[in-house]
């Protein structure tokens, strides 16, 4: 908990309520003029006859939300504490000024790792795959060698693959060429112009909705392969699609739609850097989709999101996690699409044991380690199911 | 109401309806009224959110206008809509009448021709009634922008009439399941309130309120046993209308006390997932025990 201003008895009550949500918006709450009028307008007829009362009186007129609700008792504690505090010694308090200057530091530190992550892994991969055939087409290499040149074809398809998504009606009406359902609105006001006279119908027909969609990428360890193919991905996903959010993990939940959504590509590869310290750690996928349940599901999933999750299915965590955060995800969400990289090899069997936990939680299953594997994505895509026998 | 009524007043004047409130409640329902803005409730299925603008309406003797929201409602079905039946029927008979365009639109666009929905209709009657939005979660996010004006200035704006005032403010209460989060717009706009499950002693309460004659000791081994019931993992957890449904169920079989075979076979009152009977199913010796009944063996 913070307090950036120093809480001070206020002798008149304008000031001490702006004191009070002043302390509040150091604390995460987001409070206008509006509300502090309000408890103002309230106190000139209403006068609190008890110290709860009173919380509640604030906690009623101040809170927006069940995260706030939760903190507010505390806090509400916490300023009146500082403010007997206050009351009994008043200097003392100038020591706050000296926490930043390492960042910089760790930033370097974690851009070094991300680097270290990016190139470490592939480069040798790259080599290998050039020697053994050397007029292999852009479509058959593997992403763990992807070109920035590539990102245009990759970016169609992934274009593609969200129109393919978005195939569900909403029950909102727009206009339509094609004549199913007579739009009378339209039509009355249309008729009017022309003395009342109805010779022309305007339609309408069901929009289509536009798809939630939530990327869910691994970048643990295992999947430093395919880091450059990962990283090209969520970011042309981000370019293609709007309402998408990405998140990363390996041992913990990290968001990153805010900075994917740089246009630079260079800028993003930095911004990532400092975002996320810790490319290729281990990797915990149950944890970090509980993580996801707690702290976003409830705002982002519901019946129209479908959930695009990356990731080779080596989990090192709690299984039964897993089990939970998989069920919880399939059932708040319209479709689970998971992408494994390595069920582009013909021998590939499911076996790792998060893998075959996840399986009854996912519609759609398949590979995706290069541009032509994302191709099949497509057209499986147009299943609401699919499976591959294994 | 009067201004300064003050908490314990309106504590009991809900208790009068039956209702058994707290004071985080009785000050919020204070508060909406005094500063006329709309209560936004929150809380788990089952504890008595909608409740509150039903007993609301009976406090202060008005009617109670409800819209439910659902995925796909739009302003059509929420603020009001055109008779277009009517409409064109008008225009067909006056056909022949040498009406000019101006008046036709001017009748056909009047209030003879305008349906009002519950948003509308809500401001636009002459005593200040209540207004429920229930399960406004369900609606689709375009839909709380159609309120954003009701809500803050309390007018509705008919591009082929204008602007219509509101008569009297309605009391709003707004409840959601969090199904999703609400966009800040809305909650701005609101005062909120966050309705949890109960203790054990508001929910006992809450049962002799309801039921009378309720045997008090089986009342005690429900409330236990709801409040065990809440702490295991389940996909739904039971609110108080489970409660109450099943203290009914049970008085009304003439039940003093709860037995394990009695439990087993009204579990359906309770939980309404299959899944969840049978994990309760499972641990049900050990969940009975916790209340203090005691199983016979054998």
């Amino acid at each position: 908990m913070r307090t950036k201003n120093l809480i001070q008895r206020q002798t008149n009550l304008p000031a001490h309520v702006i004191q009070f949500c002043r302390f509040l918006r150091d604390n995460g709450f987001v409070i206008g003029i509006g509300e502090e009028c309000d408890l103002l307008e309230v106190y000139s007829q209403f006068i609190p006859a008890s110290f709860s009362e009173q919380k509640d009186l604030y906690k009623s007129i101040l809170v927006k939300n069940r995260k706030q609700f939760v903190l507010f008792d505390e806090l509400f504690q916490q300023y009146w504490t500082e403010l007997s505090k206050a009351e009994d010694s008043k200097t003392k308090d100038k020591e706050e000024k000296k926490i930043q200057p390492q960042k910089s530091a760790n930033q370097k530190n974690t851009l070094q790792v991300l680097k270290k992550w990016l190139h470490g892994g592939h480069v040798e991969e790259e080599k290998e795959i050039s020697t053994y055939s050397a007029f292999e087409a852009i479509s058959n290499k593997d992403f763990s060698t992807f070109l920035t040149g590539e990102q245009k074809e990759l970016l169609e398809i992934i274009k593609i693959i969200s129109q393919r998504l978005a195939n569900k009606y909403s029950r909102r009406y727009i206009r339509s060429k094609s004549k199913k359902q007579i739009d009378l609105k339209k039509t009355i006001r249309q008729s009017l112009r022309k003395d009342a006279e109805i010779n022309q119908f305007f339609f309408k027909e069901q929009q289509k909705r536009k798809v939630n969609l939530v990327l869910i990428c691994d970048v643990s360890k295992s999947m430093e392969l395919y880091s450059q193919f990962l990283i090209e991905f969520m970011y042309s996903f981000q370019q293609a699609v709007h309402q998408l959010r990405t998140f990363v993990f390996s041992t913990r939940l990290v968001s990153l739609s805010n900075v994917l959504q740089d246009g630079d590509y260079e800028k993003v590869l930095n911004n990532l850097a400092d975002q996320v310290p810790y490319w290729s750690g281990g990797t915990r996928i149950g944890e970090s989709l509980q993580q996801f349940n707690e702290r976003y599901a409830s705002r982002m999933l519901n019946k129209d999101s479908i959930v695009i999750i990356l990731s080779d299915g080596w989990d090192t965590g709690d299984l039964d996690v897993l089990k939970n955060a998989m069920k919880s995800i399939h059932k708040k969400s319209d479709r689970v699409i998971w992408l494994n990289p390595l069920a582009g090899n013909p021998d590939y069997k499911p076996s790792t044991k998060g893998m075959e936990i996840c399986l009854p939680y996912i519609d759609v299953f398949t590979s995706a380690h290069n541009l032509e594997s994302l191709k099949s994505v497509v057209k499986h895509l147009k299943h609401k199911k699919y499976k591959p026998k294994f | 109401m009067e201004k300064n009524k003050s908490i314990n007043d309106i504590k009991k004047l809900l208790l009068d309806q039956g209702y058994i409130s707290d004071d985080a409640i009785a000050m919020s329902i204070h508060l909406a009224m005094f500063l006329k803005k709309p209560l936004l409730i929150e809380g788990p299925a089952g504890v008595g959110k909608t409740e509150i603008a039903k007993v609301m309406s009976k406090v202060l003797n008005t009617n109670l206008i409800r819209l439910q929201c659902y995925e796909g409602l739009d302003a059509n079905q929420a603020i009001y809509e055109w008779n277009y039946q009517k409409q064109l029927l008008y225009l067909k008979m006056n056909e022949q009448a040498d009406l000019s365009y101006n008046e036709k639109e001017a009748t056909i666009f009047s209030d003879d021709f305008l349906m009002e929905r519950p948003l509308l209709k809500s401001i636009m009657a002459e005593k200040s009634q209540v207004l429920l939005i229930d399960e406004i979660d369900r609606a689709d996010e375009e839909f709380e922008s159609f309120f954003l004006e009701l809500l803050s200035d309390w007018q509705i704006t008919i591009p082929e009439v204008g602007t219509r005032k509101a008569k009297s403010i309605p009391f709003v209460i707004v409840t959601s399941n969090r199904v999703r989060e609400l966009s800040e717009a809305l909650r701005r706009r609101c005062l909120y309130l966050w309705i949890d499950y109960p203790t054990f002693e508001k929910e006992l309460e809450i049962v002799q309120t309801k039921l009378p004659e309720i045997n008090e000791k089986l009342a005690t081994q429900i409330c236990h046993f709801m409040e065990e019931i809440r702490q295991m993992k389940l996909e739904k957890l039971p609110g108080i209308a489970e409660t109450i449904d099943w203290a009914t169920a049970l008085s009304s079989m003439h039940i003093d006390h709860l037995e394990k075979e009695i439990v087993e076979s009204t579990l359906g009152v309770i939980l309404k997932d299959w899944q969840d009977i049978r994990d309760a199913q499972m641990s049900l010796s050990e969940l009975l025990e916790k209340v203090g009944v005691t199983s016979k063996m054998g």
